[in-house]
């Protein structure tokens, strides 16, 4: 009996034994085996999850940008707070990819070089650093793999070394940590002088001013700012309190300082990525030893510090941009920009022999076309003092307008030492890319003071001018790559923009504009001269430039 | 037992015969192996296919599995007045090779945008051809076509806009590459539209 009965049951599992096999073989429902596993890893994984759980909004917040933006999750598991994304909105959020193996139910995203493997019901991650077991597990529901926030916040962050941070009070996700490169200032008292150190991550240009008495600006262009950890207070030395500000691209340190402090200075250490300022008293018997790099030394009602107390202005080259066949950007009425640039240099031109002893000399002075690297070639050539290069702007709609004003990007200068460093590594002495290197570094000397004019121009312009101030701007121009000497680069209007455009063409608008560009020369050759100090080491400031250009040479 | 209950193998004259309880099991079971082939058969072609199931293992034209997922996102486009510059995201197939998901991108950044407030930095009928990854040297190489120069408006914004967009794209979406070159035609440009030089590679970090 018992063994019939038993034969009895053999055959009746046979035909279903047979079936599975059947489909088993056919590879048609191992995804069910594999969630049975899974199950079986957690068996409570799949009843938990709560259905009818309703989509919740949260806000991811960027730190390193600043942007935020929304994102919706679900408490999908029943009796628990653990917030799920989806996987789809997981990798947007880590601009992740993801990799689906349907045979296994197996996600596996990748984040950068890392790879994280999760199967749906399990608590189980396998990362490159090895297994993780989580708190809760990733449900599978609605044709998506569910992840806990838990899962960024303790494995996915730490492994890559981001902050990532859930408050669920605040529905709010932080990723990332702010990517600051000026991160503290420290103050050192040395008898009657006071050092205020500016730590940086690197090599930044900046500029030094003091646009009221008592107070000195440093203006850091591209910097980026731990507005937390970069300022003081307190009064340390003849530094009585110091505060930064995260401009849009730029960063500005005030330091206020006692009225004991006659004269400032600025240099830099640890090759350029401390930037130290030296505030004196009026009387000064022991004198820091610094390592001067283009150094500034001025009293401090002077205004403005930068090493544009080394110039004199004598020689002004403008360039008009574009020529000959290379017309440049063409207006929708037809106004080409080749014409508006000339006809606003030879108006330049005009105001300046008329209204001053500068020698003026032009690129270009008809309708042809030039390399852009020659155009830097003749003002070199020439001596000049200061170059200028006009030009007008164009957009892909007619939403632009506005006149902005670029000096060269000092970013650019060092890719070309990157570039420089590589070539030389790999024995390429390519001479044209060794003389466009060399040119790129000496322009960078000029920086500083490149800024002022370029603040100078915009101002100027802006204020005689109805137009909309689009501020001073910082590019890698290959035109001002390769003069030497201070330049910027002017976008006078946007030829896109219907009225701007018939404005350009305009020869009063055209003349008005060259007034106020040679009312700024006219300013800048001004505060040069008024700050042609004695430098530190007791040379005259046009005697180191011609020096300078004679080492450039 | 079950023999037991068994009716007698003789049966009367004009009586219907009885089927036995076996074959009954048997087309119980047939009837039980077709359900289960057509539900494995749905499964596999009939049922929607999930999100996930949109990804999943190809096979190559050699009959190789590989893999192919999806890969998020950002291309970056300039907002419309000049004023900066915004992101969009979105979603790329993938097959994990860095060369081919660069096209990609490229080519998402060549369909503009879709958000509003935001304008194309690629002149229009500009394509991106081809893309390349050195992982040695962390270099990468994008080709764009004629149209990129050929159809520029001009103007340093516009023109620092396009380079903007298509470098910075690439630094946020692909942190290994440190250096990009851009192509024209298979060839290299001196500049877009006159300002900004073309002829060098471009350190991805200043771009960011």
């Amino acid at each position: 009996m018992k063994r019939c009965s038993g034969g009895s049951k053999r055959r009746s599992a046979a035909p279903w034994l047979a079936a599975w096999g059947l489909c088993l073989v056919c590879g048609m429902i191992s995804p069910a085996s594999s969630q049975v596993s899974d199950v079986l890893d957690d068996p409570l994984a799949l009843r938990r999850v709560a259905s009818e759980a309703p989509d919740v909004s949260l806000t991811v917040h960027h730190e390193a940008t600043g942007e935020t933006r929304m994102i919706t999750g679900r408490y999908l598991l029943q009796g628990s707070q653990e917030m799920y994304l989806r996987s789809a909105t997981m990798a947007t959020v880590l601009k992740a990819s993801r990799f689906w193996q349907s045979a296994v139910r197996r996600l596996d995203l990748k984040i950068g070089e890392r790879t994280y493997r999760l199967t749906g019901g399990s608590r189980l991650v396998v990362t490159d650093d090895g297994e993780v077991l989580l708190p809760v597990p990733v449900l599978d529901h609605a044709g998506d793999l569910w992840l806990p926030l838990i899962l960024l916040e303790q494995v996915i962050g730490p492994q890559i070394r981001e902050r990532m941070v859930w408050d669920q009070d605040l529905g709010r996700l932080s990723l990332g940590s702010v990517d600051f490169n000026i991160n503290s200032l420290k103050v050192e008292i040395l008898g009657r002088t006071t050092l205020v150190r500016i730590a940086c991550d690197k090599p930044l240009s900046y500029r030094t001013g003091s646009p009221t008495r008592g107070v000195i600006e440093l203006k850091i262009y591209a910097g980026r700012v731990n507005t937390a950890a970069v300022g003081m207070t307190s009064r340390r030395g003849l530094a009585l309190s110091a505060r930064s500000r995260q401009m849009r691209d730029d960063v500005v340190i005030t330091v206020v300082v006692d009225d004991l402090v006659g004269r400032y200075r600025t240099y830099t250490e640890d090759d350029g990525a401390q930037i130290v300022l030296v505030l004196e008293e009026e009387q000064v018997d022991v004198m820091p030893d610094p390592v001067p790099h283009g150094h500034a030394e001025v009293n401090i009602d002077t205004g403005p510090v930068d090493v544009t107390h080394q110039l004199e202005i004598r020689t002004v080259v403008i360039d008009p941009g574009h020529g000959g066949h290379e017309v440049g950007a063409v207006g929708r009425q037809g106004i080409l920009e080749k014409d508006v640039n000339m006809a606003v240099a030879r108006e330049l031109r005009r105001f300046l022999e008329r209204e001053s002893n500068l020698e003026v000399v032009l690129t270009r002075d008809r309708d042809e076309y030039l390399e852009l690297g020659d155009r830097a070639e003749i003002a070199n050539t020439a001596d000049g003092d200061l170059f200028i290069s006009l030009h007008c702007n164009s957009w892909f709609n007619d939403g632009a307008h506005g006149l902005e004003t670029y000096f060269l990007s000092p970013a650019r200068t060092e890719w070309a030492r990157n570039v420089e460093a590589a070539e030389n590594q790999a024995g390429m002495t390519e001479p044209g890319d060794v003389e466009f290197i060399v040119w790129e570094l000496v322009q960078n000397r000029f920086i500083s003071s490149s800024s002022r004019l370029a603040e100078l121009v915009q101002e100027s312009i802006c204020n005689d001018v109805d137009t909309l101030n689009r501020g001073v701007r910082q590019a890698g121009f290959r035109v001002l790559v390769g003069a030497y000497m201070p330049a910027v680069l002017i976008e006078m209007g946007f030829l896109s923009h219907a009225r701007e455009e018939q404005r350009l063409g305009e020869r009063s608008y055209q003349r008005e504009l060259a007034r106020a560009i040679g009312r700024s020369i006219l300013e800048f050759r001004e505060i040069t001269a008024s700050m042609s100090l004695p430098a530190a080491d007791g040379s005259q400031g046009s005697g180191i430039q011609e020096d300078q250009k004679e080492r450039a040479r | 037992m079950t023999e037991s209950r068994r009716p007698p193998l003789t049966r009367r004259p004009g009586s219907i015969p009885r089927r036995p309880r076996r074959r009954r099991w048997r087309w119980g079971v047939a009837l039980v192996l077709v359900a289960l082939v057509a539900l494995a058969g749905w499964w596999r072609f009939g049922r929607v296919p999930s999100a996930l199931d949109e990804l999943g293992d190809r096979k190559t034209p050699t009959g190789q599995e590989e893999l192919i997922g999806d890969r998020a996102v950002v291309v970056v486009f300039p907002q419309w007045d000049a004023s900066g510059f915004v992101t969009e995201e979105r979603q790329i197939s993938s097959r994990d090779r860095i060369g081919e998901d660069l096209l990609r991108v490229m080519r998402s950044l060549c369909r503009g945008p879709s958000i509003s407030g935001a304008v194309s930095s690629l002149p229009p009928g500009t394509q991106a051809l081809a893309a390349f990854y050195d992982e040695a040297e962390g270099s990468a190489v994008v080709d764009f076509s004629k149209e990129l120069v050929t159809g520029h408006p001009g103007g340093s914004a516009a023109e620092s806009a396009t380079l903007t967009s298509i470098l910075r794209t690439v630094a946020l979406n692909f942190p290994e590459v440190r250096s990009c070159v851009i192509l024209v035609d298979g060839g290299q440009v001196e500049t877009l539209a006159g300002h900004l030089n073309l002829d060098k590679p471009f350190d991805l970090r200043r771009w960011l």
